[in-house]
């Protein structure tokens, strides 16, 4: 499992440096290990392309492979899920902080003052 | 007890646990010493409340055909067995009954669909992670995943295969004890499956939202739950570190996030820090009277089907 996993971040990773749509040949030869099949990179790409990472187009005979979105973008939209405390969505984490009013926040910075004043003085 | 009025009965007990009860609880502070019975008790009023709710219409539909509500049910299937479609009953009585399993039928299928778009979203976020998140940097205690993102956030996705996700923006912010405080605290949410106690609230929240007390019961227990979470991360990490941790995440927060979706959640972390910087002595007796509330809760909705 963890094998497929890096094999998956490594494949993402090609997808991502390409800049354009790819072939799995081309991502085969691209991707560090050499030694790998094509079938178990073709896997890898129908993978994610069902877990909706990748999208695949038809281009005459040859399927080429594109990013749906870049890790940027992914790692925003991970973000607003984590601070989204309004909806539902949030539901399916737990967070360890959110986000405060300006007044909780002043108050806050006198509390963090005095957890790091205790925190210098010794106190466990 | 006649069917009749166990229906009012639990309709009483019905309205006071989605309404005054939950009102009352939730904004008493005391709670705060000991959250983990508290939880406890807001467990018991969900259950309550809910088979009070439940119990009370079905016991008004079936009042006509008498004995106790057992007995009324016994009857009713009775009548549909010997053909009789009404179940003897009369038109309005036979309306509240269809109003009864339309109740049943959201209730759980509201449930239902919680638990399962929690768990897909949940599993596409935690794919999400394992694309693109960094390895946990050598030289800082602990492990997770980290994001590449200058906002300060960190969160765990519970499950089977668990994960623990702090941003880089967070790591920069936390010196290592203030880092080991909070992967206790997230280890704590984990270990302790607190995500499954928050669900039903959730789900009842989303099943009905008319009502101001299921809401919140809802947002009650989710701070009760990070109490508990930081109470037990304490066992393992400095007290005070937890608290400048918390209460420097939540300053930096998602800032820089410019299209984060933002809530306040009524001074929760701010009670947290002080919470842990002057530990409010626990309580023996209030832990009792908690837990006796909730066992009483648990049979008060059994003793009117006798």
């Amino acid at each position: 499992m963890a094998r497929l996993g890096e094999l998956e971040r490594a494949v993402m990773e090609v997808l991502w440096t390409a800049g354009r749509p790819v072939t799995a040949r081309e991502v085969v030869d691209a991707l560090p290990d050499r030694s790998l099949a094509a079938t178990t990179v073709l896997t890898v790409l129908s993978r994610l392309e069902h877990k909706g990472f990748v999208a695949r187009d038809r281009n005459g005979r040859a399927h080429h492979y594109r990013p749906v979105a870049g890790r940027e973008e992914h790692v925003a939209a991970l973000m607003r899920e984590a601070l989204d405390t309004a909806s539902d969505r949030g539901a399916a984490l737990a967070r360890f902080a959110e986000e405060v009013s300006p007044t909780e926040a002043a108050a806050l910075a006198d509390a963090l003052t005095e957890a790091v004043r205790r925190r210098s003085d010794g106190e466990p | 007890m006649s069917v009749s009025v166990a229906g009012y009965g639990l309709a009483v007990l019905a309205v006071a646990l989605i309404g005054p009860v939950p009102a009352l609880l939730a904004r008493a502070r005391w709670t705060h010493r000991e959250p983990r019975a508290a939880v406890v008790c807001w467990q018991a009023i969900g259950l309550s409340g809910g088979l009070a709710l439940l119990g009370s219409i079905t016991a008004m539909a079936l009042a006509p055909l008498g004995g106790n509500l057992l007995g009324a049910l016994g009857a009713w299937f009775g009548q549909l067995a010997d053909g009789d479609l009404t179940g003897g009953l009369g038109t309005w009585h036979q309306v509240l009954l269809v109003a009864t399993f339309v109740v049943y039928a959201r209730l759980v299928g509201v449930l239902a669909t919680t638990i399962y778009r929690t768990w897909t979203d949940r599993r596409r976020h935690r794919d999400l992670v394992d694309l693109v998140a960094d390895p946990w940097p050598t030289g800082r205690p602990g492990q997770g995943h980290v994001l590449k993102h200058p906002g300060a956030a960190a969160y765990c996705l519970p499950g089977w295969t668990p994960r623990v996700v702090v941003t880089s923006g967070a790591l920069e912010a936390l010196d290592d004890a203030e880092l080991r405080a909070v992967l206790a605290h997230e280890e704590a949410h984990l270990r302790e499956r607190h995500d499954l106690v928050a669900l039903p609230f959730a789900a009842w929240t989303r099943a009905l939202p008319w009502f101001p007390g299921i809401r919140r019961a809802r947002m009650a227990v989710d701070s009760l739950l990070e109490m508990v979470a930081d109470d037990t991360a304490v066992h393992r990490c400095e007290r005070t570190a937890l608290a400048s941790a918390l209460a420097r995440i939540a300053t930096i927060g998602g800032a820089a996030t410019p299209d984060g979706a933002f809530a306040s959640t009524g001074g929760t972390i701010l009670a947290r820090v002080r919470r842990l910087l002057d530990p409010p002595e626990r309580s023996g007796a209030l832990r009792v009277v908690l837990y006796g509330t909730a066992a009483l809760l648990f049979v008060l909705p059994a003793l009117v089907l006798v």
